[in-house]
Formats: structure tokens, C-alpha cells, sequence
């Protein structure tokens, strides 16, 4: 499979790929031409192959005919990558080779893994190719004499997929590696332990039977050569953070775990070559296998949150084709800076976050909203990085780039999630140290004790004690549940970006909405304008409101923005949540609420409907005009609502809007406790007076400008507003339009919360009844190994269970 | 019982990391089921792959006993063969070694001969294909261990050397177990693992030779330490 650097001359075999040896003579016949196999094995299913009519099989390994599929892509494209700075950003370089991963989108069986592997195989100059189908990665290895970066990155492209080089800076590196040489560990200590459990079988078999000394002892031998990797090289990270942890005066569950396999082992050996009475090396391999598998599997909960976050990344194009004057030329998208112009075609991702120039076009938007229906874009939206140009020609001026994108904020505040240590695992990592040191008490007091009563069962039973009683399924119990939940909230669109978020969610009691922008989608439109100065025109109002409402952050302030060139504004001052003053012409203009504008306008108030407000206008004291301004609800309001009353939880409304727009609204939505014309200050109090009536509360709100109030309650979710999503301090960010992912994180919350009692109740159940077992003598160290297994199987088992939460 | 463990190990052993060319083939066929299951993911495929495996390895199990069966006929016609044949077979597992670590193929002409059995067997082979559902794969499987392979030639050998019917169905079962993981897995990193093989070989060759190799010193110690053989290997199978 891996035919790289052996050249074509020998031939490579139709069916398997591997070279055809010398003297073999073999040929398949397919479809006229003699094709050379290698063996008569792969001759026969080649055969095989062809007479059931399968012979298609080949074709779709084969290089499709050019014309099929995508148009091919340009080599010129890829020549960007053969520069000096683009290897050293994508691939790892050694004098002579490189080495790189390269995700490649369209790839969907097998056979196209196969496919894969062997056309870049056959590239001269690869030295390998290595092909993971399900997270779409290739890895290339090639010498640099022989082979360019763009000729892999083209005969991709020809083969119909759509490759993406990957920087090896990118998050998954770590992990992969980590994952790698974790997997090494399970296969030695696997390949490990079914070697010795077959030797113990005879062992245990010689004992009732009888068994000569010599083979007993050439069992013995065996099973020590075979125990010694798994020992020194599967088990080393437990010998390791066993060490780190009595260094730190911390002991964790690996001291036990260490001391357990090592005295195990040591004595085993010592018997081995003194003809003891027994050894345990069965003991000690299915001890650590199963130890390192149950460590594994909590990895693969852990790292496939962040397969996520990376395949946020994967989406963005490698290169762009930036407008220089009349020319164009293509750079990597490293290279771009807020300013630049880019020429975007029809199927390509947006390279960064701006502004369409010229053009218009459908995005598919997707990745960062959930919306699956393509968005119509045209001269002066706004396009976000990691979408997709479904049709036009667009050209598009760069706002922002790299990790200011709205794409990089979404993958840096998951990561946030990542770094913050729930308290609940800190207290449970604290709770197994105790547990630990105990332990090793009684399980000194247990070695004493047989001491006395039957020395020579003393360290058997002692052993037993010690690895029965692993804490690893508490010390697992939350951390795996947690994992879980945060990967699976993730595809469920909602972004933990605390982790100490799905705790406080589960608690709580009350949640309070805000009204702009949470329970409206945060788009404000002006819906009509009433003018009562006679000597303005509704152009003059809406100018100087433009003018005005550019100091202010409030979602509403977005209706007014305008592309004209504004008047000159001096000395604005901004009163969040109510309005804001400045002068223009020298003369003093307020707009805002009815109550801070003055000038009458609370008698000109009127409500038109649930959704709109009023913006007031006003110059020197007098009234000058009104907007309406509207803000449509999102689409499942009522029903999400309806949804958390169900879950037994208390609904209230704050809005800084007027008292009418928001009574509206709650008799609509059946909210009866609601508070309108609130200041950040107020939404504050209020949440602090529920908190004082015992109430836990969860604030659903954008916090945009007002994150005191997301900080003041017990937790928070924001929906994502696209620009100003970097400033959110929310706990948890939902993507999307929907308001329904509320209803999802609480119910999810609780049920994570639920798995993680259950876990912790039967870790401590399953060691409550196994210490006293094992203390007694009556758990072999080969039984006390697959109880421990079991026992932090099933929590992470338990977990997993999250992982299909709907 | 006993005895036999380390033939065992040994197959077991080839089997996991026999050759990077059973991987080729293997890698083929499940990208077969692949392609006929026009929607095939990875989770409709895995069943699939279990069901055929379960196959194969029942006939090279049944294929172990058969020629086990055989091995035991002889020595029990023949008096003082015992001992020669388990020398024997300790001399196989280094020569399977030598195999998988060099890639070389004692065994050819076999394949040729089981290339003519395999005639007989491709028409129901061909009817089984394309693999529409679990009761196929399996029959699929079972087919498919009667393939023509050096390597599954060369376990059988050792098989026969147990001269139990019992320990020669071990010896394939171990051997057809090792080669699974990779099979089943094929979808999810096979490419990975056949590639680690691969590197791996002459490593793997060399584990299966040092095995071999202890089990030629058993007969030799036993020898030396002057322990009466005859009856404790009588006792012990």
C-alpha cells in the first residue's frame, strides 16, 4: 500500500499495489488488456472482481478520465506553495524531506483512501502517504529533490478532490501525536496481554495437571519477555505522573496504580529467576492494558470536541487572489491584511471577514450559523470567513483577518471552554488524593495484618487491594462526562466557552431574557418615520441620527447606520440603555428613549406591536421626529418559552424599551414578569433580587452592552451577533437563529449532571464493596484487574451516552 | 495443551502483522464493500466486515483441524516422530519469520496448487458478490479463507505439526484472529496500520523467529535437564 519510493519499473501488482516480484508471471485480463498481479491470490480476486461485474471497482480507484467530476484545477494555484515561506508555514522540514498534512475535502470510502494512496504513491519523489478517511487527512511525506508541494496539491485536485494544506501549527497536531503514541502503548500492551494470558493458561493448566519444571519455567521466561514492554513502555505515563504526583506532594491515582504493577512485576520476575511460587505477569498486563485502554477511550471523548473546532479552521482557503491595481495575483491568506481587495469565485470560501465591493452573489453560511439556506449577498454586506460563495463573482474588501475573525473568535472561545477546569473536576481530583492516601494506608494495614495470619498470601491479597481499589472511575466520573456533553453541545451548535458552564446550567432556577437582539434576531430595521419639525425632511432626520447613533453599541443603534457621508458630531455622550447626546451645528440633539429625549415625546409614545420601538428625536428640548423601529422576533419564541416552563424553570423579560413595547411583547409570549425601560444598573438589581429570594438565574442576552448583567448572574448564554461575538463574556454561545438551543443546554445540563452523580455513585459503590472483597482474600490480582477495568469502563461508557443527546 | 501455546503465540503473531501484502488485498476488498453500498458508512460497513472475518476465520479454523487431523494420523503411524515434528515446527516459525521479515515466498508452487482449488470455489465466490447483507459477507468470508496465500499455507504447515485436531483449529483460529483488526479496521485507519506493518516488518519477522526459536529450545532443554519427554508430552496433549 505505502508504494512509495519503489519505483514503477519493477511493475506494482493491479489488485493489492505492492511491487510484482521478479519471477512471477502473473497477468489478469481486465476488459482486453493484461494487467501484472503478484501473486495467485490477488490474480483470483481480481478475477473475482471482474466476472461478478464489479470491474467499475477499479475504475473508481483508478485516476478518473480528466473532464470528469471538478474541472481541473489550476496548477497555477498551487504554485504558491512551492515558495520558501509557504513550506515552512505547512510542512515540517528536515534537509531533505517534508512532511505535511493536507485535508482533503470530497473523500468519502475507502476506496477513495485507496485511491489516494496509491496515485500520490506512484508521484516520484513520495516517500509516504498516509490516509485516515474519517477526519479526511492526508499525511505526505516527500523528498525535496524529487517532488513539489504543488504537484501533490494538483494531482489531488485532478483526482477530483478539494485539498487544503494544513499548518502544522494547526490545533490538531498536538492531539494527533498524542493519539498516536497513545495508540502505540494499547498495541503493545494488547499484543502484551493476549501473549501472556495464553502462557498464564498453561500456567494455570500445569497447576491442576502437573507440569514439568522446565516448562513451567520456559513459561515463565516467555511470559517475563513479553511483560517487560508493556511495563516499561504502556505503562510508563502512569509510572511518570505517579512520580510528578509525589514530587508535587499530590499523590494521584497513578502512586497505587505505579506501585501496583511495579512491585507485581518485580516480584514476578524475582520468582521467575528463583523459581518461586508464582508469578503475576497475567496480572500485570491486563492490568495495564486495560488501564490504558480506559485512558484511551477518555482521550478520544476528550479530543473529539476539538475535531470540531479544527474542522472550523479546515474551512478557510489556503490562498487568495488578491486585486493589485489591473493585476491579480495569488497569495496564501497568511499574507492578508484588513484593507486589501479579493476576487472570490463562484464554489470558493471566503478567505476573511468584509465587505462585498462589487457583485452579488448566495453564501452558504452554515458553518457559522446553522442556517442551511443560502444567503443572498450583494454591494455592502458584510461576508464571514469560512463561508461558502455559492454562485457570483464577487469582489470583497477585508475587514478583518486570521483569529479577528468571526470563524477565529468562535474557535478561540471553544478553546477558552478547554482551559477552564470546572471546579467540580478540581474537587473530585482533590477527593481521589484523599481516597489515595488512604488507600495506601489500608493497604498497609491489609499487609500487616496477613502478615501475621498467613505470610506468604500477604502480598497477593495486598496486591489485589491495591489495584481493586483504583479510584480511576471517580477520578474519571465527571471529567469524561463533561467531555462529552461540550462535544456533543458543540453539534448541537452551542459553544461552552466555560467549564464550569454546564454545572451552573443544570442549577438553575429563573431565566431572564433580555429583549433586543435575544429574543429579536438583532437585524433593526427604521419602519416609518414621523417628522414633526415642518422645516426637516425625514433625509435630515435620519442623517443626524445616523450621525448620532454611530458612538452607541445599542443592537437598536444598527437600523440607523447609514453609507452617506454623516454631519459632525461633537461632544457625544453615550448613556447606555438610554440614548445618546451630542452637538451638531451648535445645537444640543438627544435621541433615545421617550424618557431621556424629554420634550414631550413620552405623550407621543405608541407601541407598534410586540417587536417595534420607538426612537425619539430631539433638538434643544423639542420633540423633532420618531422612528419605529423594528426588530423581528426569531422564529420559535413562544414555543422555546413554552419548552422551559415545561422544565419547571421561571421566565422574566428586561428590555431597556419602553413599558408598552415590552408589556406587548410578554402578553404575547405568556410572560408575566417582565421589566421595561431598564439600564444595565436595573437588569442588575433584578437579577440580584431573585438571587437573594434563593433563585438561580440564567440570563439569556447578548451582553453586548451590558456584560455586568451576564457576569452578575449565576450563568449566561448569548446568541451569536456575528461582529461583535468577541466581546461576549457569555458562559455559553448559541449559533444560529433559533432561540431553541436554551431549552437544549438546560436539558442537556441536567442530564450531564445526572450521568455524572450516577458515575460518581457507582464509583464509590463499586469501591466500597470491592476494597473489603480484595482485603478479605478473595479477589486474585487477575480478577481485581478486570473489576477495576470494568468498574472505569462503564463510567466512561456512562458517558459516551451523551454523546447521542438530542 | 501446553505445548502448543506457543505455536499459538506464534500464529497469533503472524497473523497481526503477517505482511503488508495480505493488508493490500484486504484494503481492496473492504473498499468493495464500499463501493457497492453506494451510501456505505463506516457504521453499515463495520457489521459487514465482523460478519466476513467471522467467515474466514472459521474456515481457516476448520482448515487448521483438517490438517492437523492429518499431522496426528501420521504420528500416531509412526513411533518416534514426535519429538522430530515438534523440532519441526519450532524450525517453521522461525522460516514464517524469515518470511514476513524478508518478504519472501517458500511457498509458491502451493499457491499455485490452491490457485486450482480456488477455481473449483470462485463460481459461489462470484455469486456471493456484490455483498448486499450480513449472511453474504459471512458466506463471503467463509469462501474467502480458502483463497490461495503463501502465508495461510505456510500457518497450516505449523497447524499440521500439532498433530491435534483441537491445537491445529487453535493454531488457525489465533492466526485468523490476528489478521481481523486490521480487516475490520480497514475503513477506520487500516491504511495507517498496514503502513505501520510494513515499517514494522523485519521487526515483526524477528518477534516470530525469536518465538520459533524458543520453541526449538524447548525439546533441547527438556533434553538437557534429562526429564523423561515421551511421557509428559503424551500427558500434557
Amino acid at each position: 500500500m505505502s508504494t512509495g519510493g519503489r519505483g514503477q519499473d519493477t511493475g506494482t501488482c493491479f489488485h493489492c499495489a505492492l511491487p510484482v516480484p521478479a519471477d512471477c508471471n502473473l497477468n489478469v485480463d481486465m476488459e482486453g488488456e493484461l494487467r501484472p498481479v503478484c501473486c495467485p491470490g490477488c490474480k483470483a480476486v481480481a478475477e473475482l472482481i471482474r466476472d461478478s461485474g464489479m470491474g467499475r471497482y477499479y475504475t473508481l480507484r483508478d485516476i478518473p478520465d480528466p473532464g470528469v467530476g471538478r474541472p481541473p484545477a489550476e496548477t497555477t494555484e498551487w504554485q504558491v506553495f512551492d515558495s520558501e515561506d509557504m513550506l515552512a508555514a505547512f510542512a515540517d522540514q528536515s534537509p531533505d524531506h517534508a512532511e505535511t498534512t493536507i485535508y482533503v475535502g470530497g473523500m468519502y470510502c475507502a476506496a477513495c483512501s485507496w485511491l489516494i494512496e496509491t496515485t500520490l504513491g506512484k508521484l516520484p519523489g513520495i516517500e509516504s502517504v498516509d490516509v485516515s478517511p474519517v477526519t479526511h487527512r492526508v499525511r505526505v511525506r516527500w523528498r525535496l529533490a524529487d517532488a513539489r508541494y504543488s504537484d501533490i496539491l494538483a494531482t489531488l485536485a485532478r483526482l477530483g478532490y478539494q485539498p487544503q494544506p494544513l499548518a502544522p501549527d494547526n490545533a490538531t497536531r498536538p492531539e494527533l501525536i498524542e493519539q498516536r503514541i497513545a495508540l502505540k502503548r494499547l498495541l503493545v500492551a494488547s499484543l502484551g496481554m493476549m501473549q501472556v494470558m495464553m502462557f498464564a493458561v498453561g500456567l494455570y493448566a500445569g497447576e491442576f495437571q502437573g507440569i514439568d519444571r522446565e516448562m513451567q519455567h520456559f513459561l515463565r521466561l516467555v511470559s517475563f519477555v513479553v511483560t517487560t514492554p508493556v511495563v516499561f513502555y504502556s505503562a510508563r505515563p502512569f509510572f511518570a505522573a505517579a512520580w510528578r504526583g509525589l514530587i508535587a506532594k499530590k499523590p494521584g491515582m497513578d502512586l497505587p496504580v505505579s506501585i501496583a504493577v511495579g512491585s507485581a512485576y518485580a516480584a514476578s520476575v524475582f520468582a521467575t529467576f528463583t523459581n518461586g511460587e508464582a508469578v503475576w505477569f497475567d496480572s500485570v498486563t491486563m492490568f495495564v492494558f486495560f488501564l490504558t485502554l480506559g485512558r484511551f477511550l477518555e482521550m478520544r471523548a476528550r479530543h473529539r470536541s476539538i475535531d470540531r473546532s479544527t474542522a472550523l479552521s479546515a474551512k478557510l482557503p489556503n490562498t487568495a487572489t488578491r486585486i493589485e491595481g489591473d493585476s491579480n495575483s495569488v497569495v496564501p491568506v497568511s499574507q492578508l491584511v484588513a484593507g486589501d481587495c479579493v476576487l472570490i469565485r463562484a464554489g470558493d470560501a471566503i478567505p476573511a471577514d468584509g465587505i462585498i465591493q462589487s457583485g452579488s452573489t448566495s453564501v452558504d453560511e452554515a458553518l457559522l450559523t446553522g442556517e442551511a439556506r443560502p444567503q443572498l449577498k450583494s454591494t455592502g454586506d458584510l461576508i464571514a470567513a469560512g463561508s461558502v460563495n455559492l454562485d457570483g463573482l464577487i469582489e470583497m474588501r477585508i475587514t478583518r483577518t486570521g483569529g479577528d475573525t468571526t470563524l477565529g473568535t468562535i474557535s478561540r472561545l471553544s478553546e477558552r471552554a478547554r482551559y477552564t477546569r470546572p471546579a467540580f473536576v478540581t474537587i473530585a481530583d482533590r477527593v481521589a488524593s484523599y481516597i489515595v492516601v488512604a488507600l495506601l494506608g489500608v493497604a498497609t494495614i491489609v499487609a500487616a495484618c496477613w502478615y501475621f495470619v498467613a505470610p506468604e498470601r500477604a502480598f497477593v491479597i495486598t496486591l489485589s487491594v491495591l489495584v481493586v481499589t483504583c479510584p480511576c472511575a471517580l477520578a474519571l466520573a465527571t471529567p469524561a462526562a463533561f467531555a462529552a456533553a461540550g462535544s456533543r453541545l458543540s453539534q448541537l451548535r452551542l459553544l461552552v466557552t466555560n467549564g464550569n458552564a454546564i454545572e451552573a446550567l443544570s442549577r438553575a432556577t429563573t431565566v431572564i431574557f433580555d429583549k433586543t437582539g435575544t429574543l429579536t434576531r438583532g437585524m433593526p430595521e427604521i419602519k416609518s418615520v414621523m417628522v414633526l419639525d415642518p422645516s426637516m425632511t425625514e433625509r435630515d432626520c435620519r442623517l443626524i441620527a445616523a450621525a448620532l447613533e454611530t458612538a452607541s453599541a445599542h443592537p437598536l443603534a444598527r437600523a440607523f447606520s447609514m453609507g452617506a457621508t454623516l454631519p459632525k458630531v461633537s461632544r457625544q455622550h453615550v448613556e447606555i440603555g438610554r440614548g445618546v447626546s451630542g452637538t451638531i451645528d451648535g445645537r444640543h440633539w438627544r435621541i433615545g428613549s421617550a424618557r431621556f429625549v424629554g420634550g414631550g415625546a413620552a405623550n407621543g409614545s405608541k407601541s407598534t406591536g410586540p417587536s417595534a420601538s420607538n426612537v425619539f428625536l430631539a433638538v434643544d428640548g423639542d420633540l423633532v421626529a420618531w422612528f419605529d423601529v423594528e426588530d423581528e422576533l426569531r422564529p420559535d419564541v413562544a414555543a422555546t418559552l413554552a419548552a422551559i416552563e415545561r422544565l419547571g424553570l421561571r421566565t422574566a423579560l428586561v428590555s431597556g424599551d419602553n413599558r408598552n413595547a415590552v408589556k406587548d411583547l410578554a402578553t404575547r409570549l405568556g410572560i408575566t414578569d417582565f421589566y421595561s425601560e431598564c439600564t444595565p444598573k436595573r437588569k442588575l438589581e433584578i437579577i440580584e433580587a431573585a438571587q437573594r429570594n434563593g433563585e438561580r438565574v440564567l440570563m439569556v442576552g447578548d451582553g453586548i452592552n451590558d456584560a455586568p448583567v451576564l457576569a452578575g448572574a449565576d450563568t449566561s448564554i448569548a446568541p451569536a451577533h456575528g461582529a461583535l461575538l468577541a466581546q461576549t463574556s457569555a458562559d455559553v454561545i448559541m449559533l444560529g437563529d433559533s432561540l431553541q438551543p436554551v431549552t437544549t443546554a438546560i436539558r442537556m445540563s441536567s442530564k450531564t449532571m445526572r450521568i455524572v452523580r450516577q458515575n460518581l455513585a457507582w464509583a464509590i459503590v463499586y469501591n466500597a464493596l470491592a476494597l473489603p472483597l480484595a482485603a478479605a482474600g478473595l479477589v486474585p490480582p487477575w480478577l481485581a484487574a478486570i473489576g477495576m477495568s470494568a468498574s472505569s469502563l462503564i463510567v466512561v461508557l456512562n458517558a459516551l451516552r451523551l454523546s447521542r443527546f438530542n | 495443551m501446553n505445548e502448543a501455546m506457543p505455536l499459538v503465540a506464534a500464529a497469533l503473531v503472524t497473523g497481526l502483522l503477517g505482511s503488508a501484502h495480505c493488508f493490500g488485498m484486504c484494503a481492496g476488498l473492504s473498499g468493495l464493500f464500499a463501493v457497492n453500498a453506494s451510501v456505505a458508512s463506516l457504521q453499515s460497513q463495520i457489521p459487514m466486515a465482523i460478519a466476513y472475518n467471522t467467515g474466514r476465520v472459521l474456515s481457516y479454523a476448520f482448515l487448521g483441524m483438517a490438517v492437523a487431523s492429518l499431522g496426528q494420523t501420521v504420528v500416531d503411524a509412526i513411533p518416534d516422530i514426535a519429538a522430530p515434528v515438534r523440532f519441526a515446527s519450532g524450525l517453521l516459525i522461525v522460516i514464517v519469520g524469515l518470511q514476513v521479515a524478508f518478504n519472501w515466498r517458500f511457498l509458491a508452487p502451493v499457491e499455485k496448487a490452491g490457485a486450482k482449488i480456488w477455481q473449483r470455489i470462485a463460481p459461489a465466490a462470484k455469486g456471493l458478490l456484490p455483498v448486499t447483507n450480513l449472511p453474504r459477507a459471512l458466506g463471503l468470508g467463509l469462501l474467502w479463507g480458502w483463497l490461495p496465500c503463501g502465508l495461510v499455507y505456510s500457518v497450516l504447515l505449523l497447524a499440521a505439526t500439532t498433530a491435534s485436531a483441537v491445537n491445529g483449529g487453535l493454531v488457525m483460529l489465533a492466526f485468523g484472529l490476528g489478521t481481523s483488526p486490521a480487516m475490520i479496521m480497514t475503513g477506520l485507519s487500516a491504511s495507517k496500520l498496514s503502513q505501520f506493518m510494513s515499517r514494522k516488518r523485519r521487526g515483526a519477522g524477528l518477534l516470530i523467529i525469536v518465538i520459533g526459536l524458543l520453541t526449538l529450545a524447548m525439546p533441547i532443554m527438556k533434553f538437557s535437564s534429562g526429564s523423561d519427554d515421551a511421557t509428559h508430552s503424551q500427558h500434557s496433549m
